[in-house]
């Protein structure tokens, strides 16, 4: 029997199949956590979700 | 992490509640691992782009949430609710149609917007203008679905871009204005400013490529180049419209003409062929995630200038490359901070930064651990890119290639032992770091000819160097300790030699790189560079050279030590080049104790040289730096 392979479970929900009528409504914890997360990233200084550039 | 779905949006349907009982995304302890180790495994990078569905949703999600704060927000436009209604019927119309949503470039619009709402970003554009965004993000999903509907849209000094269609422009009054855009039938009307025009959908839908002009008139549409080699296959859109492309400010639409349309063309296929050919895994790794690029001015050679947006998975601002291994090259550093990007909004590598910054070997600036992290993994997939041509070529191509390696192999090593000590770090990014170490250590052993290696060990001390004299200001009161200990004739104490000098940032910082560029143009085109050293400026070659980089790039070691100390002499006591050039100079000249002071400590043996510039006394540049090294 193959071995179950270890996963990391992501803070990021999964919408992947979610319409954009449900997003605007959906009320579920991951995707307010998933938001939490994103707006503490950008609302620093360095916008950590952010850019880079070479030369 | 999930895999790529085709199921319908909105399959798993709404309850009553609101609740849509979402699963979280997951990551294979194996995905995790084959990324850090830099493997491209294609599936992986596919499963990296499909999660960023959700990520874009996260973010338009928030946006709305913030703007509904707002309900003054869409100013002379029409209400939010009415943009956001057609966005949701052209996507229950046509799935296809809500790949505006997905475009690469409205992520950097939403997370700008959502930033500007934030408080941490300022523009000039008018808010009311920017939140208009989505008003056009829903004429664009509107007519790809062929719906009937009339909205109107903000007008940026008579343009107004639908997002993966194009641009139309009407001559205007004002910079900001309202345009009404209407679709009936098989004609899209655009109406604002001092004028309106109508154009076919049909015509809309088209894309721009290099037979047609310079682009004129009311509608340009999006310009679409593509290459095939092999049986694969890349399409990207070259977006020189979106006022976004820019990433970290608006900007206006510039659409480039035929000419320089055909230009990308030709460098995309010969350098997807190179691509192809030689770096296989790589190049379909593009393929998974590359969809636009932004072109830029071409730069001079060697200074190819790129960048990635986290917002933006799938684009990349690249200057119009000069030879098809710059843009491969280019390619692949901008494939490592896509997939980064997409990883790190899927897990945490790093805690949100602290305010002290660190060296990058690779930047000017001071940076971040979150941007060290970026430039890491960029370089690392740099040092593989280097790995490889420096085993497919020969000549100049190949020697330049060996150089490349040894320098960002070096660069990477030194980086990570930096980002390894930072607090910032989590545990996942220990682990993350850990496996770009595992596959960099099997580089670090693997032989590089003399000639490239020692340039490449110059140029990696030599940027290290200037950036410590530009960045550090050593600390007053061990300097003075020293002064002291000098004076009285004593050896340098090995603790105040160390002591930790200050970060101060130099923001008019440049010119770090320009040795390195030399050595590149020497590898490349010696008689080149040999008809600079007979004539003219080098500085016009290379900006921020000096003759006396030229003496010491032939090996004329005393030569240029002379004009190195004329310059600190003559013309400046403090100039951080001069004093890094110094450096390199002591180390061929075999004056070791020197050169390892002014390699790791080169602000203190200014600010010590400084100090001892006294009557009677002012010793050698080179001999404070022989004193301090000692102790090193």
């Amino acid at each position: 029997m193959p071995a179950v392979e270890s996963k990391i479970e992501s803070p990021l929900a999964d919408l992947t199949t979610t319409s954009l009528a449900d997003l605007r409504v959906c009320d579920d914890a991951r995707l307010r956590n998933a938001v939490t997360r994103l707006v503490g990233r950008i609302a620093s200084l360095d916008n950590q979700f952010g850019y880079d550039r070479r030369r | 992490m999930s895999p790529e779905r085709l199921t319908a949006p909105g399959a798993g349907g709404l309850g009553a509640s609101g609740r849509l009982d979402l699963s979280a995304h997951q990551l294979s302890e194996g995905d995790f691992d084959a990324l850090a180790a830099g493997a491209d495994d294609v599936a992986v990078v596919r499963r990296l782009a499909a999660s960023e569905r959700s990520h874009r949703r996260v973010v338009l999600r928030a946006l709305l949430d913030r703007m509904a704060d707002r309900p003054d927000i869409a100013g002379p436009l029409a209400p939010l609710d009415e943009a956001w209604e057609l966005l949701v019927r052209a996507e229950a119309t046509d799935l296809r149609a809500a790949a505006v949503v997905d475009y690469p470039l409205t992520g950097v619009w939403a997370m700008l917007l959502l930033r500007r709402l934030h408080g941490v970003r300022y523009d000039d554009v008018p808010l009311w203008v920017e939140a208009g965004g989505l008003h056009l993000l829903a004429v664009a999903a509107a007519v790809r679905a062929g719906l009937t509907f009339e909205l109107t849209v903000p007008m940026r000094r008579g343009t107004v871009v639908m997002p993966t269609l194009g641009l139309a422009r009407l001559p205007h009054r004002d910079p900001w204005e309202v345009a009404e855009l209407s679709v009936a039938g098989d004609d899209v009307r655009v109406a604002g400013g001092l004028g309106e025009a109508t154009v076919r959908v049909a015509h809309l839908r088209a894309s721009r490529s290099s037979s047609r002009d310079t682009p004129s008139g009311f509608w340009v549409p999006a310009a679409a180049i593509g290459a095939a080699h092999d049986g694969a296959r890349i399409d990207v859109v070259l977006d020189d419209v979106d006022p976004y492309r820019h990433v970290v400010s608006s900007t206006l639409p510039a659409p480039i003409g035929g000419a320089e349309v055909g230009r990308w063309e030709a460098v995309l296929d010969s350098g997807w062929q190179l691509l192809v050919r030689d770096h296989p895994t790589q190049a379909q790794a593009i393929t998974a995630t590359l969809r636009v690029i932004v072109p830029t001015m071409r730069a001079p050679r060697f200074m190819a200038g790129s960048a990635t947006s986290g917002d933006a998975f799938g684009a990349a601002l690249i200057s119009e490359p000069t030879d098809p291994a710059e843009l491969a090259a280019t390619l692949v550093h901008e494939l490592q901070h896509a997939k980064l990007g997409a990883l790190q909004h899927l897990v945490d590598l790093t805690d949100v930064d602290r305010a002290d910054r660190c060296y990058a070997p690779w930047r000017q600036d001071p940076r971040p651990a979150s941007g060290l992290l970026q430039g890491i993994y960029a370089f690392f997939g740099v040092t593989g890119f280097w790995r490889v041509r420096r085993q497919v070529t020969n000549g100049v191509a190949a020697a330049l290639a060996h150089f490349e390696f040894a320098l960002w192999r070096a660069a990477v090593d030194c980086a990570l032992t930096e980002l390894r000590a930072r607090p910032e770090l989590t545990a996942l990014g220990h682990r993350f770091l850990q496996g770009v170490a595992t596959t960099l250590d099997g580089w670090l052993t693997e032989p590089v000819p003399s000639g490239p290696r020692r340039f490449a060990r110059a140029a990696g001390i030599d940027h290290h160097a200037g950036w410590r004299l530009h960045h550090l200001v050593a600390e007053p009161g061990a300097v003075a300790e020293l002064v002291a200990v000098w004076v009285a004739g004593h050896a340098a104490p090995p603790g105040v030699v160390l002591t930790r000098p200050a970060l101060v940032g130099d923001p008019a910082v440049r010119g770090l790189e320009s040795r390195a560029l030399l050595i590149r143009h020497l590898l490349g085109d010696p008689a080149a560079v040999a008809s600079w050293r007979d004539g003219g400026d080098v500085g016009d070659q290379v900006r921020g050279a000096v003759p006396s980089d030229l003496e010491w790039l032939v090996g004329d070691a005393a030569g240029a030590a002379a004009g190195f100390e004329r310059i600190l002499e003559d013309e400046d006591a403090d100039d951080p080049h001069a004093w890094a050039g110094l450096g390199l100079v002591a180390f061929d000249l075999g004056d070791h104790a020197a050169a390892r002071a002014l390699a790791r400590v080169p602000e203190l043996v200014r600010a010590l040289s400084r100090e001892l510039a006294l009557p009677g006394l002012r010793p050698g540049r080179l001999e404070v730096a022989r004193w301090l090294g000692a102790a090193l």
